[in-house]
C-alpha cells in the first residue's frame, strides 16, 4: 500500500492512501526514514483489509518496530466512528487511527462503536517526495 | 503440505517436489508430495528451486526412495529405483496456458475459430496483507465452434432511441441562461438559486475549463455528467437530445475544506488526474463545465452532504436541458439505439453490481431527465435488490452514480450513458440481450447474500444462456460479486465477471463458478490510482468479456492460468480479438 503524507505534528503523522482509500495517522516512531518528514512524502507499507470480529484475540503488536524491513503484523482495534461513508478504528497500543471507507470493512453485523476489527498493518517507509500544493 | 489422490490427479504433469523430509526406503504417493498450487509462492520466497532435472509428479508415483531428500527438494531420477514411464506429448500440456499466452495468434490459427479468452482470478484464501501474493489467474485458451454463431435470431424491436447529439462550440458564463449558435450561455447568477435546492448546500462556482488549459489545481472529483434531455418519450424510447462536446464536472469540499467524502488526496491537476476518453470522463476535445460545490461542515460523510452538491448541480443542468429541449442546433451524430429480441439466439443479460454501503456508495435509478437526479431512487434506499431494466434506459441517463470513492475504479455518470458492454452486447446480432440487472452492494455479509439470493431467483425465472457481471472498483464488494456468479453457476448458466482485481484488488473469496474473469486493471502497479476513470469497463474490456461470454457458452473449458495478475496475458487476449494494446499508467505505484 502506498499513501502521502498530508499532515505532520510533533508525534503524529497523517498520510492519506492512494486511490482515496483511506487516511491513516501514525505515531512517528513508527516510520523508517532517514530525513525529517514532510508533507508530500511518499510512504510504502503494509496494510490489509479491515475485519469486524465477535471474538477478538490476544494480538501481539511487539513487531512494530524501525529496526528491520517492514512486515505485516496482525493488529487488533475499536472503531470509534461509523457514518454514511466510513469507519474510523483507534489502532491498539495507541498506534494510531485508521479512517477507511465502508466497503473497505467486512462484517457479519451491522457496523457499530466500539466493535472489535482485526487487519494486518506493518510500519511506513518513505519511498519519496513528491511537490503537492499545501 | 501434502496433497490428496484427488489433487494428484490435477497436477499429474506438475514437478514431484517432497513436502516434508522423507526417508530412504519410503513409496512415494500423494501424501508425500508438496502441493503445486503453492510452489510460485514458495518459489518468490526463496523457499524452493524449481530444477530442470526434477521429475514429474506421474513419474515418481509408486517409486521407492534410494536415499534420505530434504523437504521441499525436487525428486530426481538418481533418488529413484525407477522412473514411471508417460508419453512425452503429455509435457506439451502441462505448460499449455503459458505457451498459449506467449503464441497467441498461433493458437487462433491452430483451432480455426474466433479466438477464445480465458482470464481467471482465483480465489484468495484470506488477505493477509494487501503485498501478499493471492492467487490471480490469467490466461488464453483457443476458441471452440460456437453454437452461438451458427443461429440467426429473428430480430423483434421493441423500443427504438434516438439519441440527437447536438454540437457544441462553447460554452460561457452570461446573463441569461441560452443555447444559440452551437454556444451554450449559462446565466452565472444560476447558482444563487441553485444554492437554495439543498440546505446542505453552502456555495456553488461554475467555471469553464477548455482542452488546452486543463493543467489546473481541481479539488476531488466527484462525478462528470453530461447533459442530456428528453424531447419525445420516456427513458429508453422516443428521442433524447445530447450535447455534444460539453460535459458537467463535480467538485466538492465542506465548509473547512475537507475534500467531500474525504479518503486520501485525490485533487491535483485536472490534466493528471481523468483517463480522457474513458467512457466515464470527458473526452479529449470536451469543454468541462466545473461546479464546485461547498457542503456543510462535516457532512462530507454523510449521505445527505454529497447527495446535495449533485441535487444542486443537477438544478443547473436542468436550465440547460430546457434549453436544448427547444435548440434545433447542427446534429454531428444521429445515434439509433434498438432493445430488440432475437428470439433463438442465447438470452443473456449484463448484471452491474453497483455500490450500495451508504453515502457515494449509491446510485439514483431512473431519473425524469437523462442522468439527471429529481424523480429518481437511490439503490440503497430500495435495499440494494435486483433491478432490470432495458438496455436502451441505460443508454438513455437512467444512472446517475453517486459514484463510489475510488477515483479510478469508479463509474461516473456519463459511464452508465455509453456503457461499452451494454452497447456491446446490444448490437451482437449472435446473442438476445434480455436486460441489464443493476444490484447495490449492501454492507453486512448476511444482507449480501440475501441481495444474491434475490438476484439468482430473478435469473433463473428469464430462463438464460450466460450472464456478465460486472462490479465496481474492489473491497467487501468482491464478496457478493463472487456470490452472484455462484448464483448464475449453480443453475447452470454461464457466467463470466469482469472486475478490477490486479494487484491491490485480488479477489479474497471464491468459489467453483468463478473461473472466467476479466480484467479492467490499467495501472502500471496494479494498484487503485488517483486518476479518475483509469480501471473500469473501455470498450476492449467489453469486447473480451463478450467474447469470453460466447466461448464460455459454447462449453469451451476455462483452464487456470498465471497466478498473479500479468497485463501480457491481456494484451494476448486483445491481439486475438484485434484490439489495441492495453498500455498501463505509470502512477507511481509500484508493488
Amino acid at each position: 500500500m502506498g499513501g502521502l503524507v498530508k499532515e505532520v505534528s510533533k508525534d503524529r503523522i497523517k498520510v492519506n492512501l492512494h486511490g482515496r482509500l483511506g487516511v491513516i495517522t501514525v505515531p512517528r516512531y513508527l516510520i523508517i526514514s532517514d530525513e525529517d518528514l514532510y508533507i508530500g512524502h511518499e510512504m510504502e507499507f503494509y496494510f490489509s483489509y479491515i475485519q469486524v470480529v465477535e471474538d477478538p484475540y490476544d494480538y501481539d503488536s511487539s513487531d512494530m518496530k524501525t529496526d528491520h524491513e517492514i512486515t505485516p503484523c496482525l493488529l487488533g482495534g475499536n472503531i470509534t466512528q461509523v457514518n454514511d461513508t466510513a469507519i474510523e478504528v483507534k489502532i491498539m497500543n495507541d498506534l494510531g487511527t485508521i479512517a477507511v471507507p465502508r466497503r473497505w470493512a467486512f462484517t457479519p453485523v451491522t457496523l457499530e462503536e466500539g466493535q472489535y476489527v482485526e487487519f494486518y498493518f506493518s510500519c511506513m517507509r518513505v519511498i519519496g517526495k513528491r511537490d503537492i500544493p499545501a | 503440505m501434502s496433497i490428496t489422490q484427488e489433487t494428484l490427479q490435477h497436477h499429474l504433469k506438475d514437478p514431484a517436489i517432497f513436502c516434508c523430509r522423507r526417508e530412504k526406503g519410503l513409496i512415494i504417493s500423494a501424501a508425500d508430495l508438496e502441493d503445486p498450487g503453492l510452489f510460485e509462492d514458495m518459489q518468490e520466497a526463496g523457499l524452493l528451486t524449481l530444477s530442470s532435472n526434477g521429475l514429474r509428479i506421474e513419474q515418481v508415483i509408486g517409486s521407492t526412495l534410494l536415499t534420505d531428500v530434504e523437504a521441499l527438494t525436487p525428486i530426481t531420477s538418481d533418488v529413484l529405483d525407477k522412473v514411471n514411464k508417460v508419453e512425452e506429448s503429455a509435457k506439451e500440456n502441462v505448460s499449455e496456458a503459458l505457451q498459449k499466452i506467449e503464441t497467441a495468434p498461433e493458437v487462433k490459427s491452430r483451432v480455426g475459430g474466433n479466438g477464445m479468452i480465458h482470464i481467471e482470478i482465483g480465489k484468495a484464501e484470506k488477505f493477509e496483507g494487501l503485498k501478499l501474493d493471492v492467487p490471480v489467474f490469467a490466461g488464453v485458451a483457443p476458441a471452440a465452434p460456437s453454437e452461438v454463431a451458427q443461429k440467426s435470431g429473428e430480430k423483434k424491436v421493441i423500443h427504438n432511441l434516438v439519441k440527437k447529439h447536438i454540437k457544441i462550440s462553447d460554452v460561457k458564463l452570461g446573463k441569461k441562461t441560452s443555447i444559440k449558435d452551437g454556444v451554450i450561455t449559462i446565466n452565472k447568477d444560476i447558482v444563487n438559486s441553485a444554492v437554495t435546492k439543498d440546505i446542505l448546500c453552502k456555495s456553488l462556482k461554475l467555471d469553464i475549463i477548455y482542452p488546452n488549459e486543463r493543467h489546473l489545481y481541481t479539488e476531488t472529483i466527484m462525478d462528470v455528467c453530461p447533459i442530456a434531455t428528453k424531447v419525445q418519450g420516456e427513458l429508453g424510447e422516443g428521442i433524447t437530445k445530447v450535447a455534444d462536446g460539453v460535459v458537467f464536472m463535480l467538485t466538492g469540499v465542506d465548509e473547512d475544506g475537507v475534500q467531500v467524502h474525504e479518503f486520501g488526496s485525490s485533487q491535483g491537476y485536472l490534466d493528471e488526474k481523468m483517463y480522457f476518453g474513458h467512457p466515464g470522463c470527458a473526452d479529449e476535445n470536451d469543454i468541462i463545465i466545473r461546479c464546485h460545490a461547498i457542503i456543510q461542515r462535516l457532512s462530507g460523510m454523510t449521505r445527505p452532504g454529497p447527495f446535495a452538491a449533485h441535487k444542486c448541480q443537477d438544478y443547473i443542468i436542468q436550465e440547460i436541458r430546457d434549453e436544448l429541449k427547444e435548440y434545433e442546433g447542427e446534429v454531428v451524430r444521429e445515434e439509433i439505439c434498438e432493445d430488440v429480441r432475437r428470439a433463438g439466439n442465447p438470452r443473456v443479460v449484463l448484471i452491474k453490481e453497483i455500490m450500495g454501503q451508504g453515502a457515494m456508495h449509491d446510485n439514483v435509478i431512473c431519473p425524469i431527465e437523462p442522468c439527471g437526479v429529481l424523480g429518481g431512487q437511490k439503490n440503497v434506499d430500495c435495499g440494494n435488490v435486483p433491478m432490470i431494466l432495458t438496455p436502451n434506459q441505460v443508454r438513455d441517463g437512467s444512472i446517475h452514480a453517486l459514484t463510489c470513492i475510488g477515483p479510478a475504479t469508479k463509474e461516473m455518470t456519463r459511464h452508465y450513458i455509453r456503457e461499452p458492454l451494454v452497447e456491446g452486447l446490444a448490437a451482437d446480432d449472435e446473442l438476445d440481450l434480455v436486460g441489464v440487472i443493476f444490484v447495490g452492494s449492501p454492507q453486512v455479509n448476511d444482507e449480501k447474500l440475501w441481495v444474491s439470493e434475490r438476484l439468482g431467483s430473478m435469473l433463473e425465472s428469464l430462463d438464460l444462456d450466460g450472464v456478465i457481471i460486472t462490479t465496481e472498483g474492489f473491497g467487501n464488494n468482491h464478496i457478493d460479486f463472487i456470490q452472484h456468479i455462484g448464483q448464475a453457476g449453480k443453475r447452470g448458466i454461464p457466467v463470466v465477471g469482469v472486475s478490477f482485481c490486479a494487484y491491490q484488488g485480488q479477489l479474497v473469496v471464491g468459489n467453483e463458478y468463478a473461473t472466467a474473469m476479466v480484467e479492467e486493471n490499467m495501472d502500471k502497479g496494479g494498484f487503485e490510482n488517483d486518476i479518475a476513470g483509469c480501471s473500469c469497463v473501455t470498450v476492449e474490456v467489453a469486447a473480451r468479456a463478450i467474447q469470453m461470454l460466447k466461448n464460455r457458452m459454447a462449453g469451451v473449458e476455462v483452464k487456470p492460468a498465471e497466478k498473479k495478475w500479468n497485463n501480457d496475458v491481456i494484451n494476448a487476449n486483445n491481439k486475438i480479438l484485434g484490439l489495441p494494446e492495453t498500455k498501463l499508467v505509470e502512477s507511481g505505484t509500484l508493488h
